[in-house]
């Protein structure tokens, strides 16, 4: 039962961070956890290095890139950018979140009536 | 599929990177960690408590490391290469058990590749022929008595040829080794004949020239590469040329490759006729093979062979009733022989490897057990038991290697001897596949590690069971003593007992039937007698005739040379190569016709004069044959004294008259008189009725005789003399030279050959149970030091505890001969009928056998024994 949870939350993670990626263009992982952070109002309260494990698991299904570069400050970060495969699992993802969503969101609709 | 196997290739190359990423990894943290603490300050922290702040954001960096080193990398193979590297060190910190360990394994699988090699040649290779499994032997059986003999009678091939819906192709052949002309010489060698379509059965293609085609009958034979390199120099050179086998030419059209070695150490193979020349259907002097169209399986040919069966018993009651052909796959009716033995072998020899995993077991088990702190310590840290078994586990995998090289290296040399001891005994048409190949390697690679995993868990499993609470509190004790570890090293201490007493029995009810063999009472002298056989031509009844004379003229040369006390010939030599036999009729008793299986039956043997005394066989009543016993005076015949017990019970049989098929001449013959019984096919064979005939007197199938010279010198000194003899009297004559030692050696040689074998491994087997039985009692003594000091202290003389430690292995040797006793029993009842002048539960073997094998045990005991009661009290209780 953890373990399903943990993967839902994972995969969750893994999308919204493609989905930054996409949306921002190339970004260190501080940048990305900040940028996840600011748009749920920092509601969502992440232990920051989580979001390597999700980077880790992206990069080796090809779906994001990584290459050194300079931070706005000048400093060496590792910057990640998303890739063609990425952009094509990230509209595939985007529409079945889109399906779930709108069927969850129908049955709690069908629920309240009754 | 494609992700996963992305994710995979990645975590490969994030596998051989891994340390490179590992230090990009900690770049990457210490820069965000920058920025976070950055952050932090432009809101107003103080640098300290920034950075705190933003530790604690980012996380535990350890443990993200460790995630992330996870993730990109193999871990389990990580594990994995960890342990290997650990216990290469342990191995090499104790060279002592890993020299032990490896040889012990490396004797063990050495003998069991060895054994495989055979055991796969003879046994699982399929035959290297086309279409191998579609060749088949057909055998005639009895369906009354369930009888299967591998043989046909001449007249009923004709009917099996016509069986075309099972046959593709259909051949018969006889021979054996006889002797063949070439040019100006003559010499013996394995020869057949067989029908034009031999090889259209066996479908390969000759080396030069061509097989047989239907016109060949009677003038074209087709010889081995080796035949035609000794006579004619090459493959090719011999096309063309001409060999003679009874004085018939044969055109030499073909030469086949050396791989082809059917029937039996064949080398010329001459057509003759598709009809036989005995068309009788109750002589069974052929052997046929076919090959089955594609398609037809056993079952269906057999119900096909059983058609014509029915039809031919219902038009020849005489001969066929109650006869069945069967067709056997050619592969079974060439191993039918050794099958038994060499299972029986394989199974010994992997006891052997049973008893050498046992040992290292053993070993690892005591080293286990003295490292309970380093386990203790681990489980401490967080290792589970899954892990530590792995770790002892990769700890025992890691000798597989070492430990298959070497034996392997053993194997090569194992199986040039077995070949050396089973070359009279294995089917010589499957030697050529007895030979190291990636199959024997896989076995040897498979071998070496499932040992290495069977040895290897047992003590894993027993050691990774810590006991954190109890191994904390004794945590100042060297090592465990008692329960569990030292149970299962009993355990195994017995089962090595038990299983090489069971293999000493063996071998020793082996050795007894060996020596029964060679003392058993043959009924013929062995010493001193020089066997030649040679081969006359002759084709004709002249022909024939003076074939004899030239014998008669041969004998009186022979008895000439200096040093011969006498010299005679025979046809069926007792464990010579020529056997007949068959029915006969006692004239006023029987008629010679009709149903022959009611008939008595006896085995048919030439003699020529004083061949019973130059044979020591003793004449018991009445006379030998003698010169006057020819052709054209009245047919004689000797009986053995088995014969006349059976058939002449309360008479005298001399001057009696008996009839046989021996040739197709039936004449009554005249007894004249009785001689000893001889075992006749082969020291393991039982005394039977004999009837011999007069050389003289059957021309036809006296062409060819073993001819036998007594000497009181070495036989084998006369063949310069006698072989001179022979070609200056006629130069076409083949000859081959043996002595009866021999022969009578080479007939037992498959007992010689399992003998050979059960020792050794048996041997084996008692080295490796005598260091294992030495390795636990030093072991356990070492462990109980501080016990022993003690009771030394308080008074015990060494005396006592050598009797106390002695004890102790004498139980678990009692144990262990129990067991093997038991064993013992069981594996006799399997190969009882291997056995000669021996039962297989026999009381003065298993005797001797335990008196020797438990005090040899014991002295194993007795040396630590001996060390133990020599400790000082005072070095003993300082121990703990």
């Amino acid at each position: 039962m953890a373990d399903a949870k943990s993967e839902i939350l994972q995969g969750t993670l893994d999308l919204m961070v493609l989905k930054t990626l996409h949306a921002i263009g190339p970004l260190h992982g501080y940048g990305i956890a900040r940028r996840l952070e600011q748009i749920s109002d920092d509601v969502l309260q992440l232990n920051q290095g989580t979001i390597y494990a999700s980077l880790a698991r992206l990069l080796q299904r090809g779906w994001i890139s990584a290459s050194w570069g300079a931070s706005e400050n000048n400093r060496k970060a590792r910057f990640y950018s998303i890739t063609k495969a990425g952009r094509k699992q990230l509209a595939a993802e985007t529409e079945n979140w889109k399906r779930i969503a709108g069927v969850i969101g129908r049955v709690l609709r069908l629920a309240e009536r009754s | 599929m494609f992700p996963r196997l992305r994710v995979l290739a990645s975590r490969i190359r994030g596998f051989f990177a891994g340390h490179r990423l590992d230090e990009d990894f900690q770049r990457e943290l210490a820069s965000h960690l920058d920025l976070l603490t950055e952050e932090n300050i432009r809101r107003g922290l103080p640098p300290d408590e920034a950075r705190r702040q933003a530790r604690l954001r980012l996380g535990g960096a350890a443990q993200l490391r460790e995630t992330q080193h996870d993730l990109r990398g193999l871990p389990w193979l990580e594990t994995l290469l960890q342990d290997v590297r650990f216990g290469l060190r342990m191995l090499r910190k104790n060279p002592g058990f890993t020299a032990v360990a490896v040889i012990t394994l490396a004797l063990g699988i050495g003998a069991t590749t060895a054994m495989f090699t055979v055991f796969d040649g003879v046994l699982l290779k399929s035959l290297r022929y086309p279409d191998a499994q579609r060749i088949v032997a057909i055998n005639t059986q009895w369906t009354d008595s369930g009888k299967v003999f591998p043989a046909t009678a001449g007249g009923d091939l004709e009917d099996l040829r016509g069986a075309t819906d099972s046959f593709q192709a259909f051949s018969y052949y006889d021979g054996g080794e006889i002797g063949v002309q070439v040019s100006r010489s003559a010499e013996f060698v394995g020869a057949y004949q067989v029908d034009p379509q031999f090889f259209h059965v066996f479908t390969i293609s000759p080396f030069a020239g061509r097989t047989f085609v239907a016109g060949d009958a009677g003038r074209a034979a087709v010889v081995s590469t080796g035949f035609a390199e000794r006579n004619f120099g090459s493959g090719p050179a011999a096309l063309g040329q001409t060999l003679q086998m009874d004085h018939t030419a044969y055109e030499i059209v073909g030469v086949m490759p050396p791989m082809f070695q059917f029937p039996r150490h064949a080398q010329v193979w001459a057509a003759v006729s598709p009809v036989p020349q005995n068309r009788d259907r109750s002589a069974y002097n052929y052997y046929s093979v076919a090959k089955l169209n594609p398609g037809v399986s056993l079952a269906m040919a057999d119900a096909h062979l059983l058609s014509i069966a029915n039809r031919l018993a219902a038009a020849f009651p005489d001969s066929n009733r109650n006869k069945a052909f069967v067709v056997q796959p050619l592969q079974e009716h060439l191993v039918a022989s050794v099958r038994t033995s060499l299972f029986l072998l394989m199974g010994a020899v992997g006891t052997v490897l049973v008893i050498a995993c046992a040992n290292v077991a053993n070993l690892m088990l005591a080293r286990a057990t003295s490292r309970v702190r380093e386990f203790t310590m681990r489980s401490v840290l967080g290792a589970d038991r899954k892990r530590l078994v792995m770790q002892l586990l990769s700890e025992s995998v890691i000798l597989a290697p070492a430990s298959g090289l070497i034996g392997l290296g053993l194997a090569f040399w194992g199986t040039k001897a077995l070949l050396v001891l089973g070359a009279r005994f294995l089917p010589a048409p499957l030697l050529a596949d007895i030979h190291f190949d990636w199959r024997v390697l896989a076995f040897t690679l498979a071998t070496s590690f499932l040992t290495c995993i069977l040895f290897g868990i047992g003590p894993a499993w027993q050691a990774a069971r810590v006991d954190l609470h109890d191994a904390i509190k004794r945590a100042g004790a060297s090592g465990l003593s008692g329960g569990g570890p030292s149970r299962l090293r009993d355990s195994l201490v017995i089962a090595q007992i038990a299983l090489s007493l069971a293999l000493a029995i063996t071998a020793s009810l082996f050795f007894r039937t060996l020596l029964a063999l060679h003392g058993a009472a043959l009924g013929y002298r062995t010493e001193g007698i020089l066997v030649a056989y040679a081969d006359a031509p002759a084709r004709t009844l002249p022909e024939a005739l003076q074939a004899g004379r030239f014998f008669d003229d041969l004998f009186a040369r022979l008895r000439q040379i200096p040093g011969v006390i006498s010299a005679a010939g025979a046809m069926g030599l007792p464990a010579g190569q020529y056997s007949s036999n068959g029915s006969f009729a006692i004239e006023g008793k029987q008629s010679f016709g009709g149903d022959f299986r009611k008939l008595p039956y006896a085995g048919f043997r030439l003699a020529s004069p004083r061949y019973f005394a130059t044979m020591g066989i003793p004449l018991i009543r009445g006379r030998d044959f003698d010169d006057g016993d020819l052709y054209d005076r009245p047919f004689v015949a000797i009986i053995s004294e088995s014969l006349a017990r059976q058939n002449f019970p309360n008479e005298d049989p001399i001057g009696h008259r008996i009839m046989c098929g021996l040739d197709w001449n039936l004449k009554w013959m005249t007894v004249v008189g009785v001689v000893g019984d001889v075992r006749q096919s082969s020291p393991a064979a039982q005394p039977g009725p004999e009837l011999y005939m007069p050389l003289q007197q059957h021309p036809f199938t006296a062409n060819e005789a073993e001819v036998v010279v007594r000497t009181s010198a070495n036989p084998e000194s006369l063949i310069p003399a006698a072989q001179k003899i022979i070609h200056e009297m006629n130069p076409d004559v083949a000859t081959k030279f043996t002595t009866m030692n021999e022969l009578v050696s080479d007939s037992i040689s498959g007992q010689r050959f399992s003998t050979a074998l059960a020792s050794s491994f048996a041997a084996l087997a008692l080295l490796l149970a005598l260091s294992g039985m030495y390795a636990v009692v030093s072991y356990a003594t070492t462990q109980r030091t501080a016990e022993f000091g003690m009771r030394s202290a308080l008074g015990a003389q060494p005396a006592n505890i050598i009797r106390l430690v002695v004890g102790g292995a004498a139980r678990l040797a009692a144990i262990g001969v129990m067991v093997g006793v038991l064993l013992s029993i069981l594996a006799g009842s399997l190969f009882s009928s291997m056995l000669f002048g021996v039962k297989s539960v026999d009381a003065p073997t298993y005797a001797l056998v335990i008196s020797i094998v438990l005090p040899i045990t014991l002295l194993a005991a007795a040396l630590p024994a001996w060390r133990a009661s020599r400790v000082d009290p005072m070095v003993a209780l300082r121990h703990e």
